[in-house]
């Protein structure tokens, strides 16, 4: 068992099976048979940490994810079942979840969040994104007109 | 949803950029173009991605456009236009792909759009060494205009469609053609009706040139597949798609070209089946083997062609469909039964042929002929796609034996999408057949489509969070 310190000050147990999901953690652990020492994650918040451990507790043994080959090709957004429940439940969270992932370097956390948000702009006008992800529209006219202009020629007009 | 709670710091905009494209990486162009007008940030970080790609078009504003009207020679308008090109200076470093299109059928004479193309097409004489792709749609080619793109070395990618060549000789394309070293060809709809003979032969002889290290190639031109299947070349084709013509004067060049070529991935081979001609499912007597081409794993032609295919193969996906899909209403002389095509067919009843495939689309014909008399089960079938076309299947009751056997032959535990097309039924009892025989032995689905050949349809997707079925939205998640 390891004990992980969060930004505010909770400690969090878990194996390492599990922790190994997280490509920073398995580096840092790689030397350390056991440690009563527990690790301090100065990023992450407690609330976060909590929902990141239960993904990982969730695809302990899994396979890790394996690079895409082509990353020019638009992706297709496949979301298992469990994986759909758990993000949609942390929506009002979902990018610290996508932050912690990314630091802790843990993939399919990662991939996941970013399908999930990607799936919230698909078919959306730009003021609904706007309204969606508390974006100020913070371009002048003479901006937007020059947008405009430069749209033209924008194959997606 | 995302309403922000105190402990709530990160948001969108916030996002690294590598974790910004990923999530781009989910969107089509037309979301990552609506996302990067929501702000400076956006605008900032999604610029290179949205003008990766422009459009030369003929927006024209008003003053210019009478000018042209008016202009009686193409020098006289030509010098009026701004020679530096329109694309705005600030886009030009961030392309890389570049399309023109829909110069054709403008209510202006040839010598104007010939001018307004020209000068409209000017920058990228500068973009020489970053264009690595270039399409050209509904265009007359002009001397002038192969000139500006005639220094595009980079270009690997060249698509070609519905263009007219009357105008320019062999000389001009093959100069164009010449530095390029493409990868990729496209060439639909080319319109030769004012081309001499001497030039259409010259040109032809320039495209077949540039083919050496072609990896992929779609085209509609029955020279080519001729000039291909003759020629000493071998390129190192993976994806081919041919269009072969109603008569099918070139199946045995095609197919000749075809067996020689290992390197294939994909092959799709179309014909021509105009509205109201019968869909003539004659047995193909000339043959592809499988066998030569050990990388093959996706195969696309129509469903006669099932007894040209021999010897073993490792096909993913396979598809027995008569193009184009929207046309489907035609009439059909059922003159060779569906499955008595397949009975003479290689050994494409025994469901063992299709083991290694994952998506298949198949005639109704052929998926009620088929039979598993090993109980082998198809293990790797993911998506099955049972098509009547308007025909095949009369309105007559299938007997149950049919259904059962049907039924236990592709329900196999992998299959996650099941889509029955072209049902030509007008009452609503055989689409309650089908839905039970979903219900009953399809289990474990994710998606079910059912399309009558009248237009309803009926796709349906099972809820990630309680397994109810619900109607299937493509804007959502695909």
């Amino acid at each position: 068992m390891f004990t992980l310190l969060s930004e505010d000050g909770i400690s969090f147990q878990a194996e390492r099976d599990v922790l190994e999901r997280s490509v920073l953690l398995k580096n840092m652990l790689e030397d350390v048979q056991d440690s009563s020492n527990s690790i301090p994650l100065p990023n992450v918040a407690s609330a976060v940490l909590e929902k990141v451990l239960h993904f990982c507790e969730h695809h302990r043994g899994d396979p890790l994810p394996v690079p895409e080959e082509d990353e020019t090709r638009m992706r297709k957004i496949v979301i298992e079942d469990w994986d759909y429940d758990f993000i949609s439940a942390n929506c009002d969270i979902v990018f610290e979840i996508i932050m912690a992932a990314n630091y802790l370097d843990i993939k399919d956390l990662l991939d996941l969040g970013c399908k999930y948000v990607a799936s919230l702009i698909k078919g959306k006008s730009t003021e609904q994104i706007r309204e969606l992800f508390h974006i100020v529209n913070d371009l002048t006219p003479e901006e937007e007109e020059k947008i405009k202009k430069e749209n033209q020629w924008a194959e997606a007009v | 949803m995302l309403t922000e709670k105190p402990g709530q710091r990160c948001n969108l905009l916030s996002l690294p950029l590598e974790v910004k494209f990923q999530v781009i990486s989910y969107l089509n162009p037309e979301d990552i173009f609506r996302l990067s007008n929501t702000c400076h940030i956006m605008r900032y970080a999604l610029f290179s991605t949205v003008f990766r790609r422009v459009v030369i078009r003929p927006i024209i504003d008003n003053e210019v456009m009478s000018r042209a009207q008016s202009s009686k020679s193409r020098n006289a308008l030509y010098r009026t236009l701004n020679k530096d090109g329109y694309v705005p200076e600030n886009i030009l470093p961030v392309v890389r792909e570049c399309i023109i299109r829909e110069w054709r059928g403008l209510l202006l004479k040839a010598h104007a759009i010939d001018a307004l193309l020209t000068a409209y097409t000017n920058s990228l004489r500068r973009m020489d060494n970053i264009i690595t792709s270039l399409t050209l749609i509904n265009i007359t080619l002009t001397p002038s205009l192969l000139l500006n793109i005639q220094k595009l070395s980079y270009v690997r990618s060249l698509t070609l469609i519905s263009c007219d060549f009357g105008q320019v000789t062999t000389r001009h394309v093959r100069d164009f053609l010449t530095p390029l070293n493409l990868e990729k060809f496209e060439l639909f709809g080319a319109s030769w009706v004012g081309t001499s003979t001497k030039n259409a032969q010259g040109i032809r002889a320039a495209f077949l040139s540039s083919m050496e290290n072609i990896v992929e190639l779609k085209h509609d031109q029955l020279w080519l597949t001729k000039f291909l299947s003759s020629s000493s070349i071998t390129p190192p084709l993976q994806v081919l798609n041919i269009h072969l013509g109603l008569f099918h004067t070139s199946l045995h060049e095609a197919f000749s070209f075809i067996n020689r070529i290992p390197t294939l991935v994909s092959v799709t081979i179309e014909e021509d089946n105009p509205y109201h001609e019968p869909i003539y499912l004659h047995p193909v007597t000339e043959r592809i083997s499988l066998s030569s081409l050990p990388r093959l794993h996706r195969l696309i032609c129509p469903p006669r062609f099932i007894s040209a295919l021999i010897g073993p193969h490792t096909i993913s996906q396979l598809s027995f469909t008569i193009t184009p899909l929207k046309d489907y209403s035609s009439m059909t002389s059922a003159i060779w039964p569906l499955s008595e095509t397949l009975l003479g067919s290689d050994g494409w009843s025994k469901l063992n042929r299709y083991q290694s495939v994952q998506v298949l689309h198949l005639p109704v014909g052929f998926a009620f002929g088929i039979t598993d008399t090993d109980g082998i089960g198809l293990s790797q079938l993911k998506e099955l796609t049972v098509d009547a076309y308007s025909l095949a299947w009369p309105e007559t009751e299938f007997s149950a034996e049919e259904l059962h056997s049907f039924a236990l032959t592709f329900s196999t535990p992998s299959l996650r999408y099941l889509r029955f097309i072209n049902m030509p039924f007008t009452k609503p009892a055989r689409k309650d057949t089908l839905v039970e025989i979903q219900s009953k032995y399809f289990t474990g689905l994710d998606r079910f489509s059912f399309w009558l050949s009248g237009g309803d349809r009926w796709d349906l997707k099972k809820d990630p969070v309680d397994r109810s079925w619900k109607l299937y939205d493509p804007a959502g998640c695909e």
